[in-house]
């Protein structure tokens, strides 16, 4: 891997997506979309009613979903538009290899997000000011199990890019691999109905093979993160549950690195053998 | 310094490239023909590492061009499309590929400023018309000062004046003593580029060689016409004597001959001693177009 090159191509599509548009309706939509949130949490206080963790909540419910999608499905895309456009072809004639390409668009998606995560972050802390709401240090937890989580994501979504021959395609793979991973999942509760005899053999088997196939959906690894942070709050009241949410925290972070980096490498053997054509 | 060695490209049933052996030598400008469909783009493509050939071997200066990725910055290629980002500027694209191939930037001002392209270097690459996007790509295919360029119908969507400025290009890096492999449909720019071509037809290379080559082997050795004051029996006769002389056919006062070789001095000489007087003498000149055609149809 040249990181010569690597440098030149992350410049260029990094500079493509500070000077684009997308981001930043990201950014605005986002910040709509938690102003909402603030909204209402304001409504209910005014009520009497005190709600637990605005910020978090707004969060995790607004920016995560929101970033997460959009990210994911640029990634998805991103590949597969450039064999649509065929620049691919025109940069694979010079000396780039597969390795700096793929790690090239994780990088530069991973780039965008702490971009855009950083306009959020401002955003949040300014309406903190307003608003009084706290941040607390979960706050910041959330904020990095974000990154991984999008890592996760993108990491996954170049790998499906790889796959599509077209645009329009890597998004039928992507939606057809949800429809799988949903079925999976209904599947999954069918099976775990109480039955008798030798089909719990059988029964268990599926039920193995359905919990290993949910783990190559990057959904599963934010779940992960986010149960963690949800014992956490009771960390103050019992180091048991401390102990343990800080475990889970360690271990998602590490979950989602480890998945990543299958990803990327699942990427460039795929690059490899399905060729830019 | 390009080798492709029984190679055969296939998706699925269908064999897009039947079994190809090629060699180019440094130096070298060969002209790549074949009709729509023959396999040439995908021959090109094999040849610069984007394709994977179902069978053979492809060598670039005697290495493998999908392991060693270096050799690459050897290697110029302009596509038949013209694949740009659209969202640059003709400038920042070239940069770019400045960069990526380490190149001075001052070579990108000192190219465009060759493709006369200096004055629109800062529009945006959708503004650009088709015939300035090949010049774009042609541009960047050379950048790097290559010593191979492999061009995919290179005059694409150009205009009288960009064909002249492109061959004009060709020309020069050929005199540099580079490379070119050269695919067009405009077989009039292959003839005054190029010195040797290959033809191939469904897949399959159905003539290699020497340009003069190809030349005389659809028109059957070379084909020269005097035009005389008037033909004696003895001109008949001697110039019938000439061992050289494949074919021999007179009409009027015009005498054709069929030769293997060029022999013009030796003919004109006989006639004279003959006593004959010549007024005129022309070599038939098969256009490498008609050669193409006949190589086709023969297959």
């Amino acid at each position: 891997m040249n990181k010569r090159i690597l440098k030149v191509l992350t410049k260029r599509e990094i500079l493509s997506g500070v000077y684009g548009i997308n981001v930043y309706f990201l950014i605005f939509l986002s910040c709509i979309m938690a102003s909402i949130f603030f909204y209402t949490f304001l409504d209910t206080m005014k009520n009497g009613i005190i709600t637990g963790t605005p910020m978090l909540t707004t969060f995790i419910f607004s920016v995560i979903p929101l970033s997460g999608l959009y990210f994911g499905i640029s990634a998805v895309t991103s590949i597969a538009k450039e064999r649509s456009e065929k620049t691919i072809e025109v940069l694979f004639y010079g000396p780039v290899s597969e390795e700096n390409y793929i790690l090239e668009k994780y990088i530069n998606k991973m780039f965008l997000y702490c971009y855009f995560l950083s306009f959020v972050i401002i955003f949040f802390v300014l309406s903190e000011k307003f608003m009084n709401f706290g941040l607390g240090t979960n706050f910041l937890k959330v904020c990095f199990l974000s990154i991984l989580i999008v890592s996760c994501a993108v990491s996954f979504g170049i790998f499906l890019s790889t796959l599509a021959p077209s645009e329009n395609m890597s998004i039928v793979i992507l939606i057809g691999f949800y429809v799988c991973m949903g079925s999976l999942l209904i599947l999954e509760s069918m099976l775990g109905l109480p039955t008798h005899g030798n089909i719990n053999i059988i029964q268990n088997m599926f039920l193995k093979i359905v919990h290993l196939s949910r783990r190559i959906d990057p959904i599963h690894y934010f779940s992960l993160g986010m149960s963690s942070i949800s014992d956490g709050g009771k960390e103050l009241l019992d180091f048991k549950l401390f102990k343990t949410s800080v475990d889970k925290y360690v271990l998602s972070v590490l979950e989602s690195t480890i998945y990543s980096a299958i990803m990327m490498v699942a990427s460039i053997i795929s690059m490899k053998i399905k060729g830019v054509k | 310094m390009i080798t492709l060695k029984d190679v055969t490209k296939k998706y699925g049933k269908f064999t897009a490239v039947d079994n190809l052996n090629l060699e180019i030598e440094e130096g070298d400008s060969f002209g790549f023909l074949g009709p729509n469909g023959a396999g040439k783009t995908t021959t090109i493509l094999m040849a610069v590492g984007i394709l994977r050939p179902t069978y053979g071997e492809i060598k670039v200066f005697d290495k493998d061009i999908r392991r060693e990725i270096e050799i690459k910055k050897r290697i110029g290629v302009v596509s038949e499309q013209q694949y740009l980002y659209n969202d640059m500027t003709a400038f920042e694209y070239l940069n770019f590929f400045a960069e990526l191939y380490d190149v001075d930037s001052d070579r990108v001002n000192e190219i465009l400023d060759y493709m006369r392209l200096s004055d629109v270097k800062n529009k945006l690459l959708k503004e650009y018309s088709k015939g300035m996007r090949q010049k774009i790509s042609v541009a960047r295919a050379v950048l790097h000062d290559p010593d191979i360029l492999i061009l995919d119908e290179p005059a694409y969507g150009l205009d009288p004046k960009g064909v002249k400025e492109v061959r004009d290009l060709i020309l020069t890096e050929k005199k540099k003593g580079k490379t070119i492999f050269i695919s067009s449909h405009i077989l009039t720019e292959i003839e005054k580029v190029c010195d040797n071509v290959g033809i191939i037809d469904k897949g399959k290379l159905v003539f290699e060689g020497k340009m003069d080559e190809l030349k005389r082997k659809v028109s059957g050795g070379r084909r020269i016409y005097i035009e005389l004051y008037k033909i004696t029996k003895k001109i008949a006769d001697n110039l019938k004597k000439l061992s050289f002389v494949q074919d021999i056919s007179i009409e009027e006062n015009i005498i054709q001959i069929t030769t293997e070789e060029d022999k013009r001095k030796e003919i004109s000489k006989i006639i004279t001693e003959s006593g004959g007087i010549i007024i005129g003498m022309h070599e038939e000149s098969v256009s490498l177009e008609d050669a193409f055609l006949k190589v086709i149809e023969n297959e």
